[in-house]
């Protein structure tokens, strides 16, 4: 049976602003005093009643920054007992992922990383590199910093797992010499691209946003076909790839945010200062579209439903599906009109649909067939263009409705 | 009333039917955990939610699973509200009922992506709705991203592709002898009476229902099957049954013939499909 994301909530948290990197491509503006673990639990009970009321028991905390490592550990540990001691009272799981650049990595980070996030790292790693520097360094140092601290986060037992924003240069490169560089030269085996966008204040880097979607899906599509040459069947994963995949071979996936149905639905982010807004790309950059602040009085329940913006957040997929062509899109199931950053910072409107809809389309177009030739290989019937794709009680015939109705799926 | 028959009736009814599973229907998302009590909930089968208007957040607040229908009225103008309603799925199965009518298209493919259940309701469809069935029957079967059923499609389909005798009736909950309707003043009918006025065992299935006796039934698709010549030679009365004589009579069959067809050569090619792939086994 394919798997939806799991009725869990989500939070972006950005303890801090500050960071050791200085990239190009940032759409953070920074500055704001970091937070103090003290107020932490203000903070988890009010999302804790808010999860209350929408029936979620399970909490994710994607811990962002900034970057988290220029806090410390015992900030950390002293951050992670605090929200243990405030989830068990109000009886909700918390689970903690890391996002980290490994600037600031050292053995002493390890305890932290091992208690509180599973020996599991996110970092963020492009190629070539054009943007991501040091702060102070050069662009150049940056991978060779990277690659030491990676090397010793992996030497200690840690799975490390990469997010690359391509350039025009990376299109240039190929599917080919980009896969090289990652499984072969970083010794990379779970990565994940993301399509970057001009958020925040404008620079000349940003201005070469977005990138051409028609080369970026052919340069996809290429990085595909190289992956399941050599590293598929050896265990590599390539996100979003590897989660469409699974999701046209009717196999549990989990898709990225810019393509859930309805992102507000699903995940808040919070600034060190308290304000609320949809994500990391939006709190620190564009103060209009927060919700309000978490340390205001009242429910967070009541913060949000007072606010203006998150009220547009919320609204955005039904005014799409109106207004733009994704209604006739045989992929809509799979996006739902995309990511609203991506969309906002080409047009200033919130209502477009994500300017790499032609990336996406080829790439979803691809993946499918990738799919269906994994089927036939396996065994399966491949039944014309599409590979089915259906929940179980699909071949029921009629149990939906018969003798307990739709209870009985 | 025959065994296992289930009662359609207004939320605030509940309790007047003791010992019928119900399937509950309001307008207003609270009133199912308000009136509803712990006998009304044992016997509850589904909710339906007849107003797509409505804040659906004392559903989401409600611990409870029961399997939700969301009765859409006028699609062209609701189906945005289905975002609104998504959220719902992550408590439990949820379905949209869709009658074939101004927007029924776009309606099903959002329906349909995000993953509801849905079951279309055609009534006595002109032709150019046809049109807007057959293309929906073709997203439904080869669309990839659909993971959950579309009736009648899906039955309908599953019965032509295994040989089996399921009618129109059954799949959208019409059988009168399964099914029975009551009216939001309190009145008893065999079925949905904007669907079915005239049949003609309807009072009987009231007094049948209100004595608790069971009394021999007309089978009211044999009763359809007799009135009408042109059922008994048609090549889909099988699963059709005279479904698509009520509720005018008068209405011509052969405008869904073509969705009859296209579903039936479907499950043809299908069939073909699978015996070409079965080891050992000509085509």
């Amino acid at each position: 049976m394919s798997s939806r994301p799991p009725p869990q909530f989500s939070l972006i948290l950005l303890p801090t602003l500050q960071c050791d990197a200085d990239c190009e491509y940032c759409f953070e503006k920074k500055g704001a005093p970091p937070l103090r673990p003290g107020q932490l639990p203000e903070i988890f009970a009010k999302i804790f009643a808010f999860m209350d009321e929408r029936n979620s028991h399970e909490l994710h905390v994607n811990w962002q920054g900034g970057e988290i490592l220029t806090l410390s550990p015992a900030w950390l540990e002293e951050a992670r007992e605090l929200i243990q001691r405030t989830a068990d009272t109000h009886r909700k799981q918390v689970k903690h992922f890391l996002q980290s650049n490994l600037i600031g990595y050292s053995p002493d980070w390890q305890p932290v990383i091992t208690g509180m996030f599973g020996k599991s790292i996110g970092s963020s790693v492009d190629y070539p590199n054009r943007h991501r520097k040091v702060k102070g360094g050069a662009v150049k140092d940056f991978n060779s910093i990277w690659l030491e601290r990676a090397d010793a986060a992996r030497k200690s037992g840690n799975h490390l797992g990469v997010i690359a924003v391509p350039s025009a240069d990376t299109i240039e490169a190929g599917g080919e010499t980009f896969y090289d560089h990652f499984t072969r030269v970083l010794g990379i085996s779970d990565f994940q691209l993301n399509t970057p966008f001009a958020g925040g204040s404008a620079n000349t880097v940003k201005t070469g946003y977005p990138l051409d979607p028609e080369r970026l899906g052919v340069f996809f599509t290429e990085l595909v076909d190289v992956w399941m040459e050599q590293g598929y069947s050896e265990g590599v994963r390539i996100g979003p790839f590897d989660q469409l995949l699974a999701f046209f071979l009717d196999e549990p996936y989990v898709l990225p945010c810019i393509w859930h149905r309805n992102c507000a639905d699903n995940f808040i982010c919070i600034h060190p200062e308290g304000h609320l807004a949809q994500c990391d790309c939006w709190v620190a950059s564009y103060p209009e579209y927060r919700f309000g602040n978490i340390f205001e009085n009242g429910s967070l329940a009541a913060i949000l439903g007072a606010s203006p913006a998150r009220q547009r957040f919320l609204a955005r997929p039904a005014e799409i599906i109106q207004h733009q062509d994704c209604i006739d899109c045989e992929f809509l199931g799979i996006c739902h009109g995309g990511c609203p950053i991506r969309a906002y910072s080409v047009q200033g409107n919130l209502y477009d649909k994500d300017p790499y809809c032609p990336t996406y389309l080829t790439v979803f177009r691809h993946m499918r067939k990738v799919a269906a030739r994994l089927a036939k290989g396996a065994g399966q019937e491949e039944t014309g263009a599409a590979v089915p794709n259906r929940d179980e009680n699909m071949m029921e015939g009629i149990g939906l409705l018969s003798e307990g109705g739709i209870r009985a799926s | 009333m025959p065994a296992g028959a289930m009662l359609f009736a207004p939320v605030q009814m509940a309790e007047k039917f003791p010992g019928h599973r119900l399937v509950a229907r309001s307008g207003d998302p609270s009133s199912f955990q308000e009136l509803l009590g712990a006998d009304g909930l044992k016997r509850v089968e589904y909710l339906q939610l007849t107003n797509l208007d409505a804040d659906p957040s004392p559903l989401m607040k409600w611990d409870s699973v029961l399997p939700i229908e969301l009765v859409m009225r006028e699609p062209g103008r609701e189906f945005p509200r289905l975002y609104a309603y998504a959220r719902l799925l992550d408590r439990g199965p949820v379905r949209v009922s869709i009658p074939a009518a101004d927007g029924i298209e776009k309606a099903v493919k959002l329906a349909a992506s995000l993953h509801f259940s849905v079951k279309i309701i055609p009534g006595q469809p002109e032709p150019g709705q046809v049109e807007h069935l057959i293309h929906l029957t073709d997203f439904y079967l080869t669309n990839p991203t659909i993971t959950q059923p579309i009736e009648f499609f899906h039955s309908l389909f599953f019965a032509m592709l295994n040989n089996l005798d399921t009618t129109l009736w059954e799949i959208l909950e019409k059988e009168p002898t399964r099914f029975c309707f009551v009216t939001d003043d309190g009145q008893m009918a065999a079925n949905e009476p904007r669907q079915i006025p005239a049949l003609e065992i309807r009072s009987e299935k009231a007094a049948e229902i209100k004595s608790g006796r069971k009394e021999n039934h007309h089978s009211p698709s044999q009763s359809v099957m007799n009135r009408h010549k042109t059922c008994a030679v048609c090549t889909y009365s099988r699963w059709c049954r005279g479904f698509f004589k009520y509720p005018s009579a008068d209405y011509s069959c052969t405008a869904v013939f073509p969705l009859f067809e296209y579903l039936f050569t479907a499950a043809a090619e299908l069939n073909q499909d699978m015996s070409a792939s079965v080891p050992g086994v000509q085509p």
